[in-house]
């Protein structure tokens, strides 16, 4: 609002009534509203507003008169009124000084049957949309003086109406009282309510309000028909419950107000100060009846925060807003902002130009967290009638500001009404990424992201080496990667072996052997991307050692890994249907051996819910779909849990023969068919009736007579994983998880907007294609940029497991007998590869760790298996790595490089010189992200340690004083 | 600077006023060890005479309940393994049990719960029958199927019934991070209790969870075997030491206490340090019945199960509790596993026998050490399991019943609005008789979690006034504090 604060003129005020009275049909319609009053300077301006309601526009005629007044007999006229029109997001809709005498303007006089104003008066005619307007009056050159402010309604018969006018201004006493008219025009009666408040402007930062107004009404001929002082007392013509019932009843027991039952005519109301009181006051007239089928009572208003056009942040956050049903207040709530590049200092609702209509304040927020907006008096002059329409065409908007954003970081204009729900719009692409020749720490912290770690700084051939990427850059770098062939883990399982006592007897190798397995694949094998993918699925679509099904199974987990290995770069409809086909899943969830009838609703469930679309509708950049209440949009009921329970009906071992409920058998030196190999289709075991699946769809019963067939079994399955995929929840879904486990745990709704949009698209017009999805990942913007790395919200804990395997990496790990014997590592890690306590994963991604994260609404999934205890075991675990290495004893146990071959070790010489030996390991575990001050302590404890001189051992204990700080440090454990 | 954090303004908000209280539990910054000692002699015993302890024991996965207490009267139980198929327990193998109030019919505990069946007979244990998380009342089916009554979004799935569980706040959904254990430890009135605390009010034994979690109070993880000590770390001051590791934990103390811009490293840096500093206090609590360290281990004998290590590291801490001068405190601990969607029978063999073995043998601990009035254990569930079995298990539901044990309960007794439900399934195509059943036997809860934890905490010492500040629904639920519906403590 450009100007409120200008200080306008001094003036002196009488009575004016124009009317043009005309025949219309119906009720009456105000068709013109004005006010007359001392306008004085400062926070004493007079402001008129009035607003529109309804559909199509409507046509205005506005005049700010001085002169004229003076042949009503008003001393002290402004000579040369000047006006401005504004909306009320400050869009100025028309200026004018001395009007423009063209016959136009003349005609539409004579249709009102107006004098024509005098050369210096304004006048302004606009057409206008519905919405709340402002026009301030001033006086040229400074001048002061007294004035009129008049709206006229040129059409009465349009589908919107003139509901309402206020005008502000300094309430004095005799002359300078102020005075408000009103013209009802065609038949019948009106009811209008009138009120004057004083008292509750103080609230709205107004000075010197007017302790007690006081109105009376006046009808055309100047008889004084009704008076009110105090609102809450009156009797006549209305009870002050009428006042209540229609809305308008001021918040302050010395303020006025009177519901009137009108008919055609000119009114007058004179507001004044009880006792000849002076001081700032509003005089409002509104028609009911306009009123009496408001668009925006008991909606809510939903506002998606995203970051304002030219800041760099990966912030989002939400807000809502419930008008109340009289719609004169609303709820607001500001639930979740999140990302921010700085601390919060401020949020303010405010119009589209950016003034503020509401300030979001710490102090005034309620115990429940929200704040209550009462519109009146919004800005100091905004009626409840012009916020609520404001907010009804969408022209509010909540900012947030931050101290590294002081003009604000994130905004959003709440919409929603309009549509029943809340409503997408595609997030502004990221700025462009400076391209070249990545630095050092660029491609480390990308092997951070796309492998389990740097293997070396300088070399030219490893293929995870920070030169190597510097060389082959991020995209070709990840093509290389899709072509190396998966490193399996089955083929590195023991053969199961024949009882040393009872030869006949098969043993089964331990199953810790599918650790052992992980690890040495997880750390050695070429083919790092896939198993960094691989891994990450396994968190998703989730099987697990801690399950009575699959303790004992060695074969069964390391055959469904490999299956994410195989499918980590496929088409995830492919990987979705291998997944619910696997035998390790059947286990695991029991749709093994399920049958129909009182199907088990276990993989029916999480198939939904944890694998591909979760429990709500989603955007494609991860938002939540609102309804109109402002509530989330559930993606299935329980009948499409029974219906899927049915689809999963009739599957068992692919080696059972005739037996569904056969056993597995096993054979010494063979690997285990019925628990490596897709599961076997028993039709009379399968669902024949209908099936109620996702969005409607519904596979219909088979026709009476016709029996389950292998081939319709297996029908009902592909549809289900066809429904499923087809779900758009699937690709903002899959890609937040990914980007959690990969990059951040925050992904901003851009970030997955964008790794969503090559989910369902992958540029070729192949839906699911997950290589295009892991490129889309590893090279966005929000992965790659250094302009968020010192963000408080920016990054991931890194897991123990992998900080573990990093370490591994980083420093050549192995055992001298080649074997990995590291079991399991629920005590030592707080967590175990494949080793899940359930199939909600080790974390939820969703958990966010009380404290600062919780703060900042910040995700922070592997926080859920982070504590006291966790943390220090994991601590202890590193320290030890560090010292002695992990896992089996002896010749079994893996080491790190300075551990195994401590003469040639080349970190030994370099221990020499601490700064450069820190300077190494930064590069290699930290991706340069160590601060100078943990460098400098680091490199300080670095030449404390055994000072004594250049010994082996001595250096041996220095190298393992800066891995043991780094690795066990808050600062390694986080990934940015 | 008055930098507005919302949030923050928002926990602050919730809290009641607490302009005087102490530091419970989130700055213990006590390295000097000798000055514990001394500090913990002064005050043996003092607190002793005003202690109360409630542990919360959840059993993840969803119990099935519907096995844990069987009707054994002949129309019902006919009705019961018609219904369950499969998983429908032998009437002999049942321990029949006699409740002081009636309403005629008869049920029997599982085979496994012998100690439990005994400390209900010792009127120690009440069942709470038909409890779930609810947003409003509903007088069963009719107002389930009304969609002007509010029901807890996402019914039967995991993750969102053990946060409505645990944060009593189901209609809040996804924006309820706090519990009501965490926001009952945080009233002024019971840090004003702890005002003298060394460690959190609230410990959790089995892992990070929402109901301990307040907007102040962060829970406090203890292992099994006590805090988890960081390896070759030196307390300042100690004497005699290897060089190498006190300037590597004099190193350590400098990363840790560098400034973190970046939050998870802050929320890392700051879990650390809580673990360095709460091992020192806890040890020397612990101390007390550790006969290595010149204590007196308790005498009871726990079983060697997962819960019951738990549970007798609960009982070892309520023993040092005037070491961490607390008066207050909130346990936690957990059991996984009943998610009986197959086996279930058998599941429940190992897991009912180890809930009843460790309860049984922690409520036994209580009476050793004289606080079997001052301690009291609840279940806590995801959700009740479907009445209709799947085969060999059942699927999720919703309404389940709970066991509350302790001196303070009002024992060998079933309570609950509505008390047991109706034990038959409503048929496709038959007059739905059973006013509790949704289908396939998901009950509609009668009793919701924030009247079971009204109870609880009413007990606990939070007052009236107070408990809205903790359960912020319960004024929409039967607040009848002397209803005998509800009168299991």
């Amino acid at each position: 609002m450009p100007s409120r604060l200008r200080s306008l003129v001094s003036f002196v005020a009488l009575i004016l009534f124009t009317a043009g009275a005309q025949s219309a049909i119906g009720a009456p319609s105000v068709i013109n509203l004005s006010t007359r009053l001392k306008i004085e300077t400062g926070g004493s301006v007079g402001i008129a507003g009035f607003v529109i309601r309804g559909t199509g526009v409507k046509p205005v005629l506005i005049r700010a008169l001085g002169p004229s007044l003076t042949a009503s007999g008003v001393a002290g006229v402004l000579n040369n009124p000047s006006m401005e029109l504004y909306d009320v997001a400050g869009t100025k809709f028309g200026a004018n000084d001395n009007w423009d005498q063209t016959i136009d303007i003349q005609t539409k006089h004579q249709t009102l049957g107006l004098a024509l104003p005098q050369a210096s008066e304004s006048v302004i005619y606009a057409v206008l949309p519905p919405g709340a307007y402002t026009v301030i009056v001033s006086g040229v050159n400074n001048t002061t003086g007294v004035a009129i402010v008049e709206v006229y309604d040129m059409d009465t018969t349009a589908n919107c109406s003139l509901i309402n006018v206020a005008t502000r201004g300094m309430v004095r006493t005799a002359a300078e009282v102020m005075i408000a008219g009103f013209v009802l025009r065609g038949t019948g009666t009106k009811d209008i309510v009138v009120r004057a408040v004083g008292p509750a402007l103080q609230a709205a930062g107004v000075p010197n309000v007017l302790a007690d107004p006081t109105i009376d009404v006046y009808n055309s001929s100047g008889t004084k028909i009704f008076s009110n002082d105090n609102w809450a007392t009156q009797t006549a013509p209305a009870t002050a419950a009428a006042i209540t019932a229609s809305g308008f009843q001021p918040t302050d027991s010395r303020e006025s107000a009177l519901v009137l039952t009108l008919g055609a005519g000119a009114y007058t109301v004179i507001m004044s100060g009880v006792g000849n009181s002076v001081g700032n006051a509003i005089v409002e007239v509104y028609d009911l009846a306009s009123l009496a089928t408001p668009a925006v009572n008991g909606q809510v208003y939903i506002a998606s925060l995203r970051p304002v056009s030219g800041t760099t942040s990966t912030g989002s956050g939400d807000a809502s807003m419930l008008v109340s049903a009289d719609g004169l207040s609303a709820t607001v709530n500001l639930p979740r902002y999140t990302g921010l590049s700085g601390a919060i200092v401020g949020a303010h609702i405010e119009n589209l130009s950016g003034a503020n209509l509401f300030d979001l304040n710490p102090n005034s927020m309620r115990a429940d967290g929200t704040w209550l907006w009462t519109f009146a008096f919004t800005g100091g002059n905004l009626t409840a009638a012009q916020v609520a329409d404001l907010i009804r065409t969408g022209q509010v908007v909540l900012r947030v500001y931050t101290d590294t954003n002081p003009t604000g970081e994130l905004a959003g204009t709440f919409g929603g009404a309009a549509a029943g729900s809340s409503t997408f719009s595609p997030p502004a692409a990221p700025p462009a990424l400076p391209g070249g020749t990545p630095a050092d720490a660029d491609a480390s912290r990308f092997l951070t992201q796309a492998t389990f770690g740097p293997t070396s700084v300088t070399s030219t051939t490893d293929r995870t080496s920070i030169a190597y990427v510097k060389n082959k850059g991020f995209s070709a770098w990840i093509d290389e990667q899709f072509t190396i062939p998966a490193s399996t883990l089955l083929p590195a399982m023991p053969l199961p072996f024949a009882d040393a006592v009872v030869p006949t007897q098969v043993d089964l190798p331990d199953y810790r052997n599918v650790y052992y397995t992980w690890w040495q694949r997880s750390v050695t094998a070429p083919d790092q991307l896939r198993q960094r993918v691989a891994y990450a699925l396994s968190q998703i679509l989730v099987v697990s050692t801690n399950s009575a099904n699959l303790n004992d199974q060695p074969y069964s987990l390391t055959s469904y890994y490999d299956l994410l290995l195989n499918g980590a770069f496929g088409n995830f409809r492919t990987l979705l249907k291998d997944v619910t086909l696997h035998p390790a899943m059947g286990e695991f969830l029991d749709m093994l051996k399920n049958q129909k009838g009182t199907p088990n609703e276990n993989y029916a469930r999480e198939i939904n819910q944890l694998f591909s679309i979760g429990l709500y509708q989603l955007y494609p950049d991860g938002t939540l779909q609102l309804d109109s209440r402002g509530l989330p949009v559930a993606t299935y009921d329980q009948n499409a849990i029974i219906g899927f329970s049915r689809v999963f009906t009739g599957w068992s071992y692919a080696d059972a023969g005739s037996n569904f409920f056969a056993g597995r058998p096993f054979a010494i030196g063979v690997v285990p068919l019925g628990i490596t190999t897709p599961m076997l289709q028993f039709p009379t075991r399968h669902e024949p009736g209908a099936k109620t699946l996702l969005n409607g769809v519904v596979i219909p019963a088979l026709p009476t007579g016709a029996a389950v067939t292998a081939a319709s079994a297996a029908k009902d399955l592909d549809d289900a994983i066809a429904c499923i995929f087809a779900h758009p929840n699937v690709g903002p879904f899959l890609a937040r998880q990914l980007i959690q486990r990969l990059v951040t745990s925050n992904p901003s709704p851009g970030y997955i907007y964008r790794v969503s949009r090559k989910f369902d698209d992958n540029g070729s017009g192949v839906r699911g294609d997950l290589k295009a999805v892991v490129k889309a990942i590893l090279t966005d913007y929000e992965a790659r940029t250094t302009a968020t790395l010192g963000f408080p919200g920016t990054g991931k804990q890194q897991e123990p497991v992998l900080r573990t395997a990093k370490v591994l990496r980083a420093f050549g790990a192995t055992s001298v007998s080649g074997k990995w014997i590291i079991s399991g590592t629920d005590a030592s890690l707080g967590m175990t590869p494949l080793g899940a306590p359930t199939v909600f994963n080790f974390f939820a991604p969703d958990y966010i760790a009380p404290g600062d994260l919780a703060n900042s609404n910040l995700y922070s999934p592997e926080f859920d298996i982070t504590n006291e205890s966790t943390l220090t075991n994991a601590a202890n675990t590193l320290r030890a790595v560090a010292f002695d290495g992990i896992g089996g004893g002896g010749n079994d146990r893996t080491k790190l490089s300075f551990n195994i071959n401590t003469t040639t070790d080349p970190w030994l010489a370099q221990s020499i010189n601490t700064t450069t030996l820190v300077d190494q390991f930064n590069l290699l575990l930290m991706s340069g992200q160590m601060p100078t001050a943990m460098r400098d302590k680091i490199a300080t404890a670095v030449a404390l340690t055994n000072s004594g001189g250049v010994t082996t051992a001595n250096q041996l204990e220095r190298v393992r004083t800066a891995v043991h700080l780094i690795i066990t440090s808050p600062q390694f454990s986080t990934q940015r | 600077m008055n930098t507005p954090n919302l949030i923050t303004r928002r926990s602050f908000l919730r809290q009641a006023a607490c302009a005087a209280v102490g530091t419970a539990g989130l700055t213990n910054a006590l390295f000097d060890l000798r000055k514990i000692a001394a500090f913990s002699l002064g005050n043996s015993d003092v607190l002793s005479g005003d202690y109360k302890a409630l542990v919360c024991l959840f059993l993840y996965g969803g119990n099935d309940a519907n096995n844990m207490i069987v009707p054994t009267s002949t129309t019902d139980y006919n009705g019961y393994t018609a219904a369950r198929g499969g998983i429908a327990l032998p009437l002999a193998s049942l321990l029949p049990i006699i409740p002081i109030t009636t309403d005629g019919r008869t049920f029997g505990l599982n085979g496994n719960l012998t100690g439990l069946k005994s400390l209900f007979d010792q009127q120690k244990l009440a069942i709470l029958a038909n409890v779930g998380s609810l947003v409003e009342p509903l007088n069963g089916v009719t107002d389930y199927r009304l969609s002007t009554k509010r029901k807890p979004p996402q019914l039967f799935s995991h993750s969102d019934q053990q946060s409505q569980w645990q944060t009593s706040v189901p209609d809040v959904g996804l924006g309820a991070v706090t519990g009501w254990g965490g926001r009952m430890g945080e009233l002024a009135a019971l840090r004003a209790l702890n005002a003298s605390g060394q460690v959190s009010v609230c410990i959790s034994l089995n892992g990070n969870n929402t109901f301990q979690v307040g907007d102040t109070v962060v829970p406090y993880n203890v292992s099994t075997g006590g805090a988890v000590g960081l390896n070759n770390y030196i307390y300042p001051g100690t004497v005699g030491a290897n060089a190498n590791d006190v300037l590597r934990s004099r190193a350590i103390d400098d990363l840790i206490g560098l400034s973190h811009t970046n939050l998870f490293e802050k929320t890392f840096a700051s879990t650390a340090k809580r673990s360095i500093d709460n091992a020192a206090l806890l040890k020397v609590a612990l101390n007390r019945t550790d006969a290595t360290q010149g204590g007196t281990p308790l005498s009871t004998v726990f079983p060697a199960t997962g819960l019951g290590n738990q549970l007798k590291m609960i009982a070892r801490l309520i023993k040092g509790r005037d070491d961490l001068n607390l008066r207050r405190q909130i346990f936690f601990v957990s059991v996984g596993g009943y998610d009986t969607h197959t086996n279930e029978v058998t599941a429940h063999n190992g897991l009912y026998a180890e809930l009843s073995g460790a309860v049984s043998a922690f409520y036994a601990a209580t009476v050793e050490m004289a606080v079997q009035n001052s301690v009291t254990t609840f279940t806590g569930s995801d959700f009740g399991r479907t009445y209709q079995g799947n085969g060999n298990g059942s699927d999720h539901g919703w309404g389940s019943h709970h066991l509350v044990v302790g001196g303070a309960v009002q024992g060998q007794n079933i309570y609950g609005n509505r008390g047991m439900p109706d034990q038959v399934l409503n048929q496709t195509g038959a007059p739905h008789t059973n006013p509790d059943d949704t289908g396939q036997g998901r009950w509609v809860p009668s009793t919701s979690v924030d009247e079971y934890a009204a109870r609880l905490a009413l007990w606990f010492g939070v007052s009236q006034t107070d408990i809205a500040s903790v359960l912020p629904n319960i004024g929409r639920f039967n607040t009848n504090y002397t209803d005998p519906k509800l009168a299991f403590i």
